[in-house]
């Protein structure tokens, strides 16, 4: 391994580490080599004790294929499969094309080659409208811009994208409506419980439970999430985990993209690392160091 | 968002008022109350039938404005499709029948409208710069098909026929109010209580959103465009009817400006998204009732346009600062 100095930071005098928004130390680059930066920045794991206790669900069928999916300069030869139960975590840096990987599976960009595959059959989709009909979501990463509307009340959120089902003779029975909103409400714990308090005015943990419940609330059983926990507190990162490894369990596919690697550790059974948009390596995520996870994201070469 | 009988009626029965509502609602009584003391006249039930007549035609074209503005766009075509249905129906009415003029004349309307939806849904033009473009189309059209000159002295009985509906009766009640009324419960139950109503909102509220849970967005432009417009052709219809004539200028004047103006003073935002056809009803009858006292008190119609301007910026403001402090 090369000097931290020479390879990746020939401009650099110091190095400040940033942990979970806390800085953890401010190093010459001369004291530093690649992997006390890596160790810096993921702290020192501890976590393979409790991850153990989750795995005892069963993976089935595939759902979703892709076969060297490509589009422009934002991701090259994507090949990966997703199976009913299963979490996949899509992890890499910001800008390594992971947002226009899902948006594509999703519908709203169009791949420039390779193949879509769905219960093993070829899909092109020209809509997200597609895609949901053919049982996918995308929990899009910028929620207010794209997941949710801030001025529309929670239960109007949730039922969006599932009106279909409280239609009788033409018209909404807000009865069903509402009744459907208050147990989605309370089967996610979202807070405050009431249906009708505009959605722009939840906490960010609360908005993302809100766009799940959107999509649990429809037939799909392929979730595409985009950074799911970004800007969530604590707790609530640990509720909607907890709602992740359930939907699995029910026989859901979730494909997850995620920069935080204490969620990739904690939640991938599978774990991609996507570098310059392109997959450079693989794990199993079963006493795996995530050392490994971070050196692949940052300098791992496609094979 | 929803207007409260649309989220439920509990809310109602516990009397829990729209906010946005309170401004348009402490205007409308203050003018009432005002014209009352002022001038004998203003509540005589002919007076108030009189102003009742002359407000259909801008609840119904404010009922299909109200689609325009709560998808936050606006359709700025209502007042020349009012001048084209009043040429092309007097036209038709004139050679053929009533029945064939109407069809004729509305049905231009709804083309122009349908060309206002596939610009703004399919081709994703603004809806402010098709608008326009279509207000001087349809406003040219109506003046070459009618030779810039008015259509009138049509046929007996359908000139009877046609006045019945911009000034007949049933009963006691004019027949213009009578489709207004209808027309507004049906606006009312499309956007509470229907899947497109609800994406109507969606739409206004946040577009990409709306793409992303799979709401069909083009479709739902091009409806709401036909919406407006066709709600543009009923008015048109019943204002040649009351004037038993094709007017090329029918729809030139102040109506376009009160219908957009209407939709606002009630509340409904201009950014998308919140709003109702109530509230719309509520503009109506501000500014009706406001032409109406002032006429009573002489006082004269330029002022008046100073005075309505100066609402509608008044009500935009006012909700803003709601919105600041909620």
């Amino acid at each position: 391994m090369g000097s931290f100095t020479s390879v990746t930071a020939p401009l650099v005098d110091r190095v400040t580490v940033l942990r979970d928004g806390h800085s953890v130390g401010t190093y010459p680059v001369a004291q530093l080599d690649r992997q006390n930066v890596v160790s810096l920045i993921t702290g020192h794991e501890r976590r393979s004790a409790e991850r153990s206790v989750q795995r005892a669900r069963s993976i089935g069928a595939p759902l979703l294929e892709l076969r060297d999916l490509s589009r422009g300069r934002e991701f090259t030869n994507i090949s990966l499969v997703l199976r009913r139960g299963e979490i996949v975590v899509l992890t890499g840096l910001i800008g390594a094309g992971r947002t226009e990987l899902l948006e594509t599976v999703f519908g709203a960009r169009r791949p420039s080659s390779g193949k879509i595959l769905l219960r093993s059959r070829a899909v092109q989709f020209t809509s997200p409208r597609d895609a949901i009909a053919s049982g996918i979501a995308l929990m899009p990463e910028d929620r207010r811009g794209q997941g949710l509307t801030a001025v529309m009340p929670v239960f109007a959120n949730i039922t969006l994208a599932s009106l279909g089902k409280f239609v009788r003779r033409l018209l909404l029975q807000p009865r069903q409506e509402l009744q459907h909103a208050r147990r989605m409400i309370t089967d996610l714990t979202i807070k405050p419980p009431s249906p009708f308090r505009a959605a722009g005015l939840l906490s960010g943990g609360n908005q993302q439970k809100l766009v799940l419940a959107k999509w649990l609330s429809t037939a799909v059983d392929i979730f595409l999430l985009d950074e799911p926990t970004q800007g969530v507190d604590v707790a609530t990162k640990a509720e909607i985990y907890r709602l992740i490894r359930s939907m699995a369990a029910s026989g859901k596919a979730v494909l997850v993209v995620s920069s935080d690697l204490e969620e990739v550790m904690e939640i991938g059974d599978r774990i991609l690392a996507i570098r310059q948009g392109r997959i450079v390596a693989e794990f199993r995520n079963e006493a795996l160091d995530p050392a490994l996870v971070i050196d692949a994201i940052t300098h791992g070469q496609a094979a | 968002m929803y207007e409260k009988s649309v989220i439920h009626r509990w809310q109602v029965v516990l009397g829990r008022i729209e906010p946005a509502t309170i401004g348009p609602m402490a205007a409308l009584l203050a003018m009432l109350s005002a014209f009352s003391i002022l001038s004998p006249y203003f509540l005589t039930s002919s007076n108030l039938t009189n102003v009742l007549v002359q407000s259909a035609p801008l609840l119904v074209l404010a009922a299909g404005q109200t689609f325009a503005l709560l998808m936050g766009g606006l359709d700025l075509s209502q007042g020349s499709i009012v001048s084209l249905v009043s040429v092309v129906t007097a036209g038709v009415t004139m050679h053929h029948s009533l029945v064939l003029g109407a069809a004729a004349g509305i049905g231009v309307g709804l083309g122009i409208s349908l060309i206002n939806g596939l610009l703004i849904g399919r081709a994703g033009i603004q809806p402010f710069i098709v608008t326009l473009g279509t207000l001087y189309i349809a406003a040219g059209l109506a003046m070459v098909y009618s030779g810039g000159s008015s259509i009138f002295g049509l046929p007996k009985p359908d000139v009877d026929y046609f006045f019945w509906f911009g000034g007949g009766f049933i009963g006691p009640f004019p027949v213009p109010v009578l489709i207004a009324t209808l027309l507004i419960i049906a606006v009312y139950v499309v956007l509470g209580r229907t899947r497109f109503g609800r994406h109507v909102y969606a739409v206004g509220g946040n577009e990409t959103a709306a793409v992303m849970s799979g709401i069909d967005v083009g479709r739902v432009k091009i409806l709401i465009y036909l919406i407006s417009g066709g709600c543009a052709s009923i008015a048109g219809f019943l204002m040649s009817g009351r004037v038993i004539s094709g007017q090329p200028l029918l729809g030139a004047g102040d109506i376009l400006l009160q219908s957009i103006g209407a939709v606002i003073i009630g509340g409904t935002s201009i950014f998308g998204g919140q709003g109702g056809v109530l509230r719309t009803v509520l503009g109506v009858f501000v500014i009706t009732f406001m032409v109406n006292g002032l006429n009573l008190l002489a006082i004269d119609t330029f002022a008046q346009q100073v005075i309505v301007g100066a609402i509608i910026i008044l009500s935009v403001w006012v909700n803003s600062l709601r919105r600041r402090h909620a």
